[in-house]
């Protein structure tokens, strides 16, 4: 089975040129690329694709939002991120609103590929400054005493590993796991993030 | 300038209800508070019964409360009314022990008596409540009369002591999680900055006030703290950030149907076109507020506008209109002065009727009767006449003296704001150009090295292209790395001791991830979380990928260490590799490594290469810890 890609890029040439690296390569499949983030919410539901790399930048709707729309309709896909740089403020968002990867646009071609298919199997990147704003958040969340989901210790020693620049392999080394597991704790970590920011954005619209 | 003075009064007439949670007394102070009350004067007594008749409920609780509650809506426009009225209602609670309601008494006293400047009395009503709600341990009506007692405090100039205040306050609040007093407290806060032109200062809290009444869809609050912020810009002269700030808070206000707030927002965005010098949209606003002004009575504000009318039509050449909206002006001034004279004559004869019926018992008890009272009269007619005289010269006085230090102050403050204005600017324009980097020329440069990396991988039988396209493609890259660092180490969040070590570490394994090198850390398990300063770090990091650079391209290295020790004195890290080395002549033609030896140097730093050929080189780095902590 190929593994179905989707773009959204309003960058003609970085869109066609991603197009083509992803279509030329064995295993992968691009179905479509989008200019904007107004197409994209439309059609892309019902390809129902793997993974859709995004771009945060874009005219009209940002990625974020687009994000946000897309994510609650297309059950199986994983949403990547695409940045000129690590913004930390925007990847965290983007993370919120329900993406599970993010890469700069600085990454080499192949590391792309492998990018698409860590995030496919079930990976998610996390850098030390990432792992700072969720440790953050989740405190500040668990201080409103809204129902939140809340982290396992084993999460938080994760977190807490990454946040001082540890990667996977050393973490998983430390805590004699597999970097299979450490990925597993990760998407973990991300999913609960999801879930807070969509229950303390009902909480502000339907208070208790 | 702007109208400042009028919107602290109108937020707290609009949230000082809500600060009367759970109000309750202790017995203790009862009578010494009863005996400071004011008699009902004959001519307000049917006001009061007209109050207690609508109020009448068979629960005195209810009546008590709903008395207060009417009480509540005269604190800053009617003195006696609400006084008493507060006196009333204090009186029923107190026969029925109702501890909220005798607290929620005392609180609309002290409010009424701050409103006619009475601060000594309002402080005693607030201390009262005060001590009885941390009797009753009422955290949150605590923190409400704390806060007040500070604004009580600003309001006589005495900074230090409100501060105090209102610190305690927000730890109170904090502590409850109320944000909503949070919210109202910072813009207390940053009002007292501003008195204390300390704008900048202000200009923190009025933001912090407003992100959180935004956060709590808080309309009016945020309506407040946005028409505060959009004052700060505009004495800073940056008209646009006024005015954008000013828009908000118009907008909100139409949408709260306030038409008081309204005419001050429309006022308040002529008064910023008017310092920008576009006096005909400033006349445009000014006259939409004085049609609201002037519908709702709000007849202070109405005679300010005016004003600026006249000086709008006089910017534009039109001197006729000028000259009528100057006498509109004056008119409405004066007839203020006299509405405001003949309130101080109602007063007076308030206090002649109590003196007066103190007289007449006095009198019937002698046989002097007629003669002595016949006397008594006409002396206090004479005490009456001097009681105006008086109270006339005051007033003049006043307006005087005032005028002449408002003057005054203005003056410094438009120096200060000056000052302040170019700094702001500098650090502005700084982080605008760091977005714009950011932006487009991070989405630019990422293009470049995008599109370079399909030349170059298209180009393996052109060797001519190669090279180059290459040497494009790694000069993208690198810029758009440094750009990143840069921006980066702008944000104040992110210039720690514990970010940077991480930052490292995970630069240094992502980068030696593509090459068959062995890396080995020895970091310390704990790092002292402080702010350091942005030239260090961005020294510091730049040393560490220059050594990768090195180590990757011209060592041949198998193994890497990178070492890192913290002392009490000293920050300081080490990079060995097991590579070819060098000679000392190969480092003195000088490359990477000379630059960074001085400019370590020159921040006080130490740094260190040495090297055995064909065994290892080792940098290392040394810096005070005391130097690069930010404080």
């Amino acid at each position: 089975m190929k593994i179905k890609v989707g773009i959204v890029e309003d960058e003609k040439q970085i869109r066609e040129s991603l197009m083509i690296l992803i279509n030329g390569s064995e295993g992968f499949s691009c179905v479509n690329g989008y200019e904007n983030a107004e197409d994209a919410i439309k059609e892309i539901p019902s390809l129902f694709l793997d993974v859709v790399l995004m771009d945060i930048h874009l005219p009209g709707k940002n990625g974020i939002e687009c994000i946000t729309e897309l994510k609650p309709v297309c059950a199986g896909t994983q949403f990547m991120m695409c940045t000129a740089f690590e913004d930390t403020e925007s990847v965290f968002n983007a993370l919120k609103a329900g993406a599970t990867g993010y890469l700069t646009k600085t990454t080499q071609p192949s590391k792309i590929l492998d990018a698409i298919v860590e995030v496919k199997n079930g990976g998610s990147p996390m850098s030390s400054n990432i792992a700072r704003k969720i440790v953050s958040s989740f405190q500040k969340e668990n201080n409103q005493n809204v129902e939140l989901q809340k982290l396992s210790e084993r999460e938080q020693e994760i977190l807490e590993h990454l946040s001082k620049g540890l990667r996977y392999k050393e973490i998983a080394d430390i805590l004699s796991i597999s970097t299979e597991t450490v990925r597993t704790h990760i998407r973990n970590i991300y999913e609960k993030l999801q879930v807070n920011s969509r229950t303390e954005a009902l909480n502000k619209v339907f208070p208790k | 300038m702007m109208l400042k003075q009028w919107l602290p009064a109108f937020l707290f007439v609009c949230l000082s209800p809500i600060a009367i949670a759970q109000p309750a007394i202790a017995q203790k102070s009862n009578t010494a508070i009863v005996s400071t009350f004011i008699p009902i004067p004959d001519s307000l007594q049917s006001f009061v019964d007209a109050a207690v008749h609508k109020c009448n409920n068979k629960l005195d609780s209810v009546k008590a409360n709903c008395i207060l509650d009417e009480g509540y809506t005269y604190n800053s426009l009617h003195y006696m009314k609400a006084v008493c009225l507060g006196e009333k209602g204090y009186l029923i609670a107190q026969q029925i022990n109702n501890k909220t309601l005798m607290g929620k008494a005392l609180m609309l006293l002290g409010y009424a008596h701050f409103w006619k400047s009475n601060y000594d009395q309002a402080l005693s009503y607030y201390l009262s409540a005060l001590t009885i709600y941390q009797q009753q341990k009422d955290k949150k009506s605590e923190a409400y009369a704390l806060k007040d007692i500070g604004i009580l405090y600003d309001k006589n100039g005495r900074r230090k002591d409100a501060k105090g205040y209102y610190i305690a306050s927000m730890n109170i609040f904090k502590k409850l999680n109320d944000e909503v007093g949070i919210a109202d407290l910072d813009a207390e806060i940053g009002t007292s900055y501003e008195y204390d032109n300390d704008a900048k200062e202000a200009l923190k809290y009025y933001y912090q006030s407003y992100f959180l009444n935004k956060k709590l869809n808080s309309d009016m609050g945020s309506s407040y703290s946005s028409d505060y912020i959009a004052a700060v810009y505009s004495g800073w002269g940056q008209y646009d950030s006024a005015l954008y700030y000013e828009k908000i808070s118009l907008d909100l206000r139409i949408k709260l149907k306030d038409e008081h707030t309204i005419s001050i927002g429309l006022n308040n965005m002529g008064e910023i076109y008017f310092a920008k010098k576009d006096f005909k949209i400033a006349l445009d606003y000014f006259k939409r507020s004085t049609v609201l002004s002037k519908k709702s009575g709000f007849v202070d504000l109405e005679q300010y506008s005016y004003d600026y009318i006249a000086k709008c039509y006089g910017e534009l050449g039109d001197y006729k209109n000028a000259f009528e909206f100057q006498n509109l002006h004056n008119r409405i001034k004066d007839s203020i002065f006299n509405t405001s004279r003949s309130k101080q004559l109602i007063e007076l004869q308030t206090k002649y009727e109590t003196e007066k019926k103190d007289n007449q018992i006095k009198t019937l008890q002698s046989q002097t009767e007629i003669n002595n009272l016949l006397i008594k009269e006409q002396n206090l007619n004479v005490e009456k006449r001097n009681y105006l005289l008086i109270a006339l010269a005051l007033l003049l006085l006043m307006l005087i003296t005032g005028t002449y230090f408002w003057i005054n102050k203005q003056k410094l403050k438009n120096q200060l704001a000056k000052e302040k204005a170019i700094k702001e600017t500098e650090e502005n324009e700084r982080l605008r150009i760091a977005k714009d980097i950011h932006d487009d020329l991070g989405s630019g440069l990422s293009k470049i090295n995008f599109l370079s990396e399909i030349i170059y991988s298209k180009s393996e039988l052109l060797p001519e292209i190669r090279h180059s396209s290459e040497s494009v493609k790694e000069t993208a890259k690198k810029m758009i790395e440094n750009m990143r660092d840069l921006i980066w180490a702008l944000n104040p969040d992110n210039t720690t001791l514990p970010n940077l070590v991480a930052r490292m570490r995970e630069y240094t394994t992502d980068y030696l991830e593509d090459f068959p090198i062995e890396l080995t850390y020895s970091f310390p398990d704990t790092i002292p979380n402080r702010p350091i300063n942005k030239e260090y770090h961005r020294e510091l990091f730049m040393i560490v990928k220059e050594s990768l650079n090195n180590i990757s391209k011209h060592s041949k290295a198998t193994k890497v260490l990178f070492g890192i020790s913290i002392t009490n004195s000293h920050f300081s890290y080490t990079i060995r590799d097991n590579g070819i080395g060098f000679s000392e002549k190969t480092v003195k033609k000088g490359n990477g490594l000379r630059n960074m030896n001085s400019r370590i140097n020159a921040l006080g730093g130490e740094f260190e290469v040495s090297s055995q050929p064909n065994e290892f080189t080792v940098i290392n780095v040394t810096v005070p810890l005391q130097k690069i902590i930010e404080t």
